[in-house]
């Protein structure tokens, strides 16, 4: 059957080159989409580092002199602050809706801040390195600063087996940690190299506490450099950005409601709390673009698809209309209804066989050219998201053949071929 | 045209399935073609308050580089006098914050809101054409008094003061009591030169900004008057930074020159300090995205034109017999495909329509606005934003080309048969 269907396939080879080109050029637009969302989507897939539910944070503002509530501290002012900012923070505290709150400079996720530093094994401690080769080593990574509530705020999570009172009694005590890497990007001494020893990060001195799981900055950031986290002292001068608060799952209308009517958790000296959103919704903001493109890329590409697949379904149903006489004669010499369903289904499949070939040729330079230069993507993600699109176009193509293909095998023979 | 309409319709009562399927088909590629094109637009469409898009050039970035510090970032007041200022071809120009500020807005009894802060000049306000709802702008010399004055949007006029009328209200920015000076209809996200809840003068300290640092947080807005191309701008401000480089040479910094003023489109694609935005390659894509996005349902559609000749081609046969001619057997195939790419075409043309109205903020980022700037605004843009005699006219000329990348080469090859096969239906 198969070399009679191929020869007459090869009989209308006018009609088909061009539903073979129409076929290769969805394929290959829908490929390329496809290892797009595939690299784009990767990082989805991996650990955030933190838990963002129930997680929201407020924003640090400072009234100014020009304001007639600004307090005057003088000399003092920079104690001044820290001390609002300790009073503002202990009123979260006191609310019963709040399970933690802490202070953060670029500590939470979904924050694009690329601020960082290296860090070197310090000398003393330098292990059995000789200085040259300590000095020339070193493990960099973004600057993640954050109060040691923070820990529970984000649950954090130490890659050794610590607990979180443990990582939290270790920020206290002035340690910093580092995160786990993957790749090799721009590392010379790994997490594990560090860890427990004493090191000099930004002409200060620091004992690395713990391995903890990075926070990624995006859901859709892969994990590739480290981050070094290094604790805010909540007793001394505070220089931070927000406070972040873990609330008690679904109190998170009833503290909005309590923080709106409470001027002391907005307001003290010349410090206010403003902007209360949830890390979810600063994740949707931050991630719009991203979350955007990504729907759009999946709606483009099964809209080309439809398109396609109308096509198809169009040439089918004329090929049927105009082999009426053909099907007949089939039926009469004994082919049974599933043969001929079988047969154009078939001759689908096959058209999208050689559409397949030209999107494989006409793809991969293209691709690698493209996406294939991204450092996240692969060889096998290219072979992963072609084998997909060659799947998807198979079914939307063998659901559009099925309505023609029913009407063939509804065909009489006696009726179809009377005028023959 | 009328005995294409009867034809068509008569190929539709006897091919419905078909003819649903070609609209169907039609349908989706304008709607694709259509939703891609409005939302390209949207950053150099010209709508008010940004009525003269076109003409406007933008100056955001500044980088340098010395032996002690290298900083990129926005611009300095005095940096964009020197290199912006009193240039040639330029009809009016303002200053503006580069980046949007959140603060804390609060009135007694309300709860209070983080709103989008955008800091100007007072040419600001002659430059586009804000629509005022009540009240007036601020002026120049409103910076030099710091003058504790805010144009709010309609949407932050309704919520804080429950009426459009607020001029002469009071609205607590982070503590500071404003008077509202104007309260202006809400401008659309996505026209990123003029987007933000309120609007505040300038203060001295953006002016006189004294750091040590070349870099500031200002950028410059500037109307091109009509026959001066950015091009002459581009080469009049390249001559300025040689002559700063010059003045910088003596401590041994180099201000780097990036292209600057920029068009709408680049400013959509974001003005950073330290990089030459090159729209080139964004351009090609685009290019291949239309050709990808009106070749395919060509193709689809050329496919099944084939096919439905097929069964026409006795008729066709009759008519050459009859010595109709074949660019008349051409024109008549054309003119009824047309038809139904027309009906297609205006079918996809209001799905785009809809979709940009109702869904697209589902699908498009619109502007740089963040989630809480979008509190005091509707997203979805206008129709005025979409519906232009442009996009009209793109719709149009997407429909002629489908129609003839689909039919000609089907209809030509239709009409070239003799009658006498025709009619025995032995060849197309």
């Amino acid at each position: 059957m198969k070399r009679a269907l191929l020869k007459q396939m090869r009989h209308e080879w006018r009609d088909n080159i061009w539903l073979v080109l129409g076929l290769a050029l969805v394929c290959t637009s829908v490929w390329f989409m496809t290892l797009k969302l595939t690299i784009m989507t990767k990082g989805l897939f991996e650990p955030l580092g933190a838990d963002p539910d129930d997680v929201y944070v407020l924003s640090i503002a400072s009234i100014p002199p020009s304001s007639p509530e600004y307090v005057d501290a003088g000399d003092d002012a920079a104690e001044a602050n820290s001390d609002a900012l300790r009073a503002l923070i202990a009123n979260i505290r006191r609310s019963p809706y709040v399970e933690a709150a802490a202070y953060g400079a670029n500590a939470l996720p979904y924050s694009m801040s690329y601020y960082g530093n290296a860090i070197t094994l310090d000398n003393e401690e330098g292990s059995e390195m000789s200085t040259e080769a300590s000095e020339q080593k070193y493990y960099s990574g973004n600057i993640r600063r954050m109060s040691p509530d923070m820990v529970r705020v984000l649950r954090l999570e130490s890659l050794t087996g610590k607990s979180q009172d443990d990582l939290e009694r270790l920020l206290r005590d002035g340690n910093i940690f580092v995160t786990n890497i993957i790749g090799m990007y721009n590392a010379a001494l790994f997490p594990e190299d560090v860890n427990g020893k004493t090191v000099n990060c930004g002409g200060y001195k620091y004992r690395v506490g713990d391995i903890i799981r990075n926070i990624r900055r995006s859901d859709y950031e892969m994990t590739n450099g480290g981050m070094i986290i290094m604790p805010i002292d909540e007793s001394g001068l505070l220089n931070a950005h927000n406070i972040a608060v873990r609330l008690k799952p679904g109190t998170a209308d009833k503290f909005r409601e309590e923080f709106q009517s409470t001027p002391a958790m907005q307001k003290q000296g010349n410090k206010i709390l403003h902007e209360l959103t949830s890390l979810r919704d600063r994740a949707n903001g931050m991630q719009r673009s991203k979350d955007t493109h990504l729907r759009l890329s999946i709606g483009l590409s099964l809209l080309l698809v439809v398109i396609v697949a109308l096509g198809v379904m169009g040439v089918f149903w004329f090929r049927i209309q105009q082999r009426v006489s053909e099907t007949a004669i089939r039926k009469v010499c004994g082919a049974k209804n599933s043969d001929i369903f079988r047969r154009i289904i078939s001759e689908g499949l096959i058209l999208l066989t050689f559409s397949a070939l030209i999107m494989a040729a006409a793809g991969w330079p293209l691709l690698k050219a493209t996406l294939l230069s991204d450092v996240n993507s692969t060889g096998a993600d290219a072979v992963i998201s072609g084998t997909l699109t060659v799947a998807l176009m198979a079914v939307a193509i063998v659901i559009c053949i099925w309505l023609p293909a029913r009407k063939a095998i509804k065909i009489e023979p006696a009726i179809a071929i009377k005028d023959e | 045209m009328i005995k294409y309409i009867r034809q068509v319709y008569y190929e539709m009562r006897h091919q419905k399935m078909m003819t649903w399927v070609s609209i169907s088909c039609t349908a989706l590629a304008v709607f694709l073609v259509m939703s891609y094109f409005m939302t390209d637009q949207l950053s150099t469409v010209e709508v008010a308050p940004e009525s003269n898009r076109s003409r406007m050039m933008y100056g955001g970035g500044f980088e340098y580089r010395g032996p002690d510090m290298s900083a990129s970032g926005a611009m300095k007041y005095q940096m964009i006098q020197k290199i912006f200022g009193s240039l040639d071809g330029i009809e009016q120009s303002a200053i503006s914050s580069s980046w949007d500020d959140n603060v804390s807005g609060s009135v007694n009894g309300k709860i209070s809101q983080t709103l989008d802060l955008k800091k100007t000049d007072g040419k600001f306000w002659r430059l586009y054409d804000f629509d005022f709802i009540s009240g007036k702008p601020y002026e120049d010399a409103d910076m030099e008094t710091e003058a504790k004055k805010v144009i709010i949007t309609r949407s932050v006029a309704r919520y804080f003061f429950d009426k459009d009328d607020a001029t002469g209200e009071t609205l607590n920015l982070n503590s500071v009591p404003y008077t509202v000076a104007g309260v202006v209809r809400d401008i659309h996200p996505s026209l990123i030169a003029t987007f933000a809840n309120i609007y505040t003068p300038l203060s001295r300290n953006d002016i006189y900004d004294d750091s040590e640092y070349l870099t500031g947080g200002l950028m410059v807005h500037m109307l091109r008057t009509p026959g001066t191309t950015e091009e002459s701008l581009k080469q009049q401000v390249e001559q300025r930074y040689i002559r700063l480089n010059q003045d910088l040479k003596k401590d041994s910094v180099e201000a780097i020159y990036h292209g600057a003023p920029h068009n709408a489109e680049y400013l959509a694609s974001g003005i950073f300090g330290n990089w030459t935005p090159d729209l080139s390659g964004e351009k090609r894509g685009r290019i291949v995205a239309y050709c990808v996005l009106l070749l395919i349902p060509a193709i689809n559609l050329g496919s099944m034109m084939r096919g439905r000749l097929r069964h026409r081609i006795s008729e066709i046969g009759v008519r050459r017999a009859f010595g109709a001619k074949r660019r008349d057997i051409v024109a008549q195939l054309l003119g009824e495909n047309l038809v139904v790419t027309l009906v297609g075409g205006a079918i996809g043309l209001a799905l785009s329509l809809a979709f940009m109205t109702l869904l697209s903020t589902y699908f498009i980022k619109m502007g740089d606005a963040g989630p809480t700037a979008l509190n005091f605004t509707s997203e979805a843009p206008p129709i005025n934003m979409l519906f232009t005699w442009r996009s009209f006219a793109i719709a149009l000329g997407g429909c002629f080309l489908l129609n003839l990348m689909s039919a000609f080469l089907p209809s030509w090859r239709a009409s070239k048969g003799q009658p006498a096969q025709a009619i025995s239906k032995t060849r197309i």
